[in-house]
């Protein structure tokens, strides 16, 4: 199915893990779009600017998804994807999935609390880009 | 001979009275600091400026250093009017170089930013803040030397690479011997200051190399809509010659008693000062003053500055403001300058083409300037009627006076003599009854009536009558009955 609403950094964010339908895929996918986030935003808000608010959208999804609170109390770095990746392994397939999506949910509220929707967008577009075929349709919904 | 001179391009830097202090704007591949102590707005100065400036053949590079955290700049800076969301990413980027400056390595911080220079070319680069970047990097106290260093490397990049530059820098702006502000084209200095419950800022431009900046402090505001800097500039050579046009028609009061008096109204681009205690008709009379120059198709602007802006908008100026005849301007804060009043007053002079301006009163015009600002109350209003003049507008202005009977005094402040023309109001004791009388004190060059004149105030405004010509002493306050002697004959020029 080709989803026909306009792009936006939310469904792009989530379509970066909506595709994979085994765990390794949706652990790559996980960190792929992590990567993409920091590599464009650590230049604009610094990595501090970006892995804080990492560790804060951790902290609140881990109240509905227990193993993303384990990864907010064993960080052995300011943004370690490792860790992210190799808690995901151990969960559920469908676990591992919602937890992801409510990790990218609550970062871009995160940043859409500081510095507004708009500006939001602007920063994301790039990112949510590289998950579109530029035409309104997520990279997963493409045959 | 071909001149061959290099032209500098000046850049039009999009903050209202910035360009005219800078001497016409910034030079184009200048290498400028704005500085001041934090929170004096040299951020918001600088993207105002950027936003300005920034076009897709003149993309904005900002890199932030340590300090304000880049979210949180961002956060901020958008609430202003200028900031453009659709600029971010395109024409205008921004980097955070806080991992390289936590290094404590200059030269890698520099290679970071010739790396982003070389990327993107900007036409515009800003650097937030210079300082703490440069001391991260300075352990001991070799500190003077490897900052002017510094600066003359990234200057010399800078200019190489053709960009006209900004550094923020937590400085102070007073003289300082610190060699960097040597290396630097241009000094914009920021300062702020707390008297009471005022806050003032003001700018100066201390340095900026070939051009004539206008110099001392200027005060300036911060709002919504960004920096608005109050700078009056000279009057234009076409308001210079209305100003200075011989045998105009004289401006008539809506009093014709009073043109009378004023030997046949007021001349035109004149300052009359009309005194007089509490309800005495002051407003009322420049009320008149505005809906006779509305008869005549003038426009006219009144700045009202009265404790309680109701009473405005139910008189006379009100219907006037209602019709479009009269701008007000309004006293929108407690910290306001005269300067900024005189900017306002002549953008909306010039707006409106008006001829006539009211400034009712100057006792509250002085109870809304800031304390730092009442010090330099007479200079300022000296500079105020000066130039309504040059713009050839004629202005009249209401004081408070206390009668006190003792004494004849015109104003609390001692600025009548800066005006051309003095109207002076008092109330007078008759029969138990209190009444009022008008005197022509003063018309400059002309001549005027110099009678002490009755005078009532009824719904269709002032009536002027008779002199009391069966009284002495009334400017004393309690006038007596008196032999009956010759009219009082007008006053030559």
């Amino acid at each position: 199915m080709t989803r026909q609403t306009p792009l936006s950094s939310v469904p792009a964010l989530r379509s970066g893990v909506g595709g994979p339908t085994e765990l390794a895929g949706l652990a790559d996918a996980l960190e792929g779009v992590w990567r993409a986030v920091g590599d464009h935003l650590f230049g604009i808000i610094g990595h501090q600017g970006v892995s804080g608010l990492y560790q804060r959208s951790l902290h609140v999804a881990g109240r509905d998804h227990a193993w993303l609170a384990d990864c907010f109390e064993g960080a052995q770095a300011p943004m370690d994807l490792k860790l992210l990746r190799a808690t995901m392994m151990r969960q559920p397939f469908e676990n591992a999935r919602e937890g992801a999506i409510a990790l990218l949910d609550i970062f871009y509220q995160m940043l859409v609390g500081m510095v507004g929707v708009s500006l939001s967008e602007r920063l994301l577009r790039s990112i949510w880009q590289n998950f579109s075929d530029g035409n309104g349709r997520y990279k997963q919904d493409i045959p | 001979m071909t001149n061959t001179k290099v032209t500098i391009n000046r850049l039009q830097t999009g903050v209202p009275g910035l360009d005219h202090i800078l001497g016409g704007g910034v030079p184009e591949f200048s290498f400028s600091l704005i500085l001041g102590l934090p929170g004096c707005g040299k951020t918001t100065l600088a993207h105002q400026i950027m936003f300005a400036l920034a076009t897709p053949q003149r993309p904005a590079l900002y890199l932030t250093v340590l300090g304000e955290p880049p979210l949180k700049m961002l956060r901020y800076q958008q609430q202003f009017a200028f900031f453009r969301d659709d600029a971010v990413n395109s024409v205008v980027r921004f980097v955070n170089l806080a991992e390289e400056t936590l290094t404590g390595n200059l030269d890698q911080v520099l290679a970071r930013i010739v790396e982003e220079v070389e990327e993107t070319m900007p036409a515009l680069v800003f650097i937030d803040s210079f300082r703490s970047m440069v001391l991260s990097g300075l352990p001991g106290d070799n500190t003077h030397n490897r900052l002017q260093q510094f600066m003359q490397q990234l200057g010399m990049l800078m200019t190489s690479w053709q960009a006209t530059t900004f550094l923020i820098g937590e400085y102070p702006t007073e003289a300082d011997t610190n060699p960097v502000f040597t290396v630097a084209d241009g000094l914009i200095g920021l300062r702020q200051s707390v008297q009471r419950n005022s806050m003032v800022r003001k700018i100066e431009i201390m340095k900026m190399r070939g051009q004539a900046p206008v110099p001392g402090l200027h005060s300036f505001r911060i709002d919504e809509t960004g920096i608005e800097v109050f700078a009056p500039d000279s009057p234009t050579a076409a308001e210079g010659a209305r100003a200075g046009m011989k045998n105009a028609p004289r401006v008539t009061m809506g009093v014709p008693q009073l043109d009378e008096m004023l030997g046949g109204g007021l001349p035109r681009g004149y300052s009359l000062l009309i005194a007089g205690p509490s309800g005495s008709g002051k407003s009322i009379l420049s009320a008149a003053f505005l809906a006779e120059g509305a008869r005549l198709g003038e426009h006219g602007v009144i700045a009202a500055f009265e404790s309680h802006p109701n009473g405005v908008r139910k008189s006379r100026a009100a219907r006037l403001v209602e019709q479009g005849m009269v701008s007000v301007i309004g006293n929108s804060s407690p910290d306001v300058s005269i300067d900024e009043l005189l900017v306002r007053l002549m953008r909306e002079v010039r707006r409106t083409n008006a001829a006539r301006v009211v400034i009712d009163s100057l006792s509250g015009l002085e109870l809304s300037l800031a304390p730092t600002f009442r010090e330099d109350f007479r200079e300022s209003l000296l500079r105020l009627v000066t130039t309504m003049a040059g713009m050839g507008v004629t202005m009249v202005m209401t004081s408070e006076l206390e009668d006190r009977y003792i004494d004849l005094r015109f104003s609390p402040y001692g600025t009548a003599f800066l005006t051309d023309a003095i109207i002076v109001q008092r109330y007078i004791e008759v029969d138990s009854c209190l009444r009022r009388m008008m005197a022509v004190v003063k018309v400059r060059g002309s001549a005027h009536s110099n009678q002490l004149r009755e005078y009532v105030i009824d719904a269709a405004g002032i009536q002027i009558g008779d002199m009391l010509t069966d009284r002495e002493g009334l400017l004393g306050g309690r006038p007596t009955r008196k032999i009956a002697r010759d009219a009082c004959a007008p006053v030559a020029v």
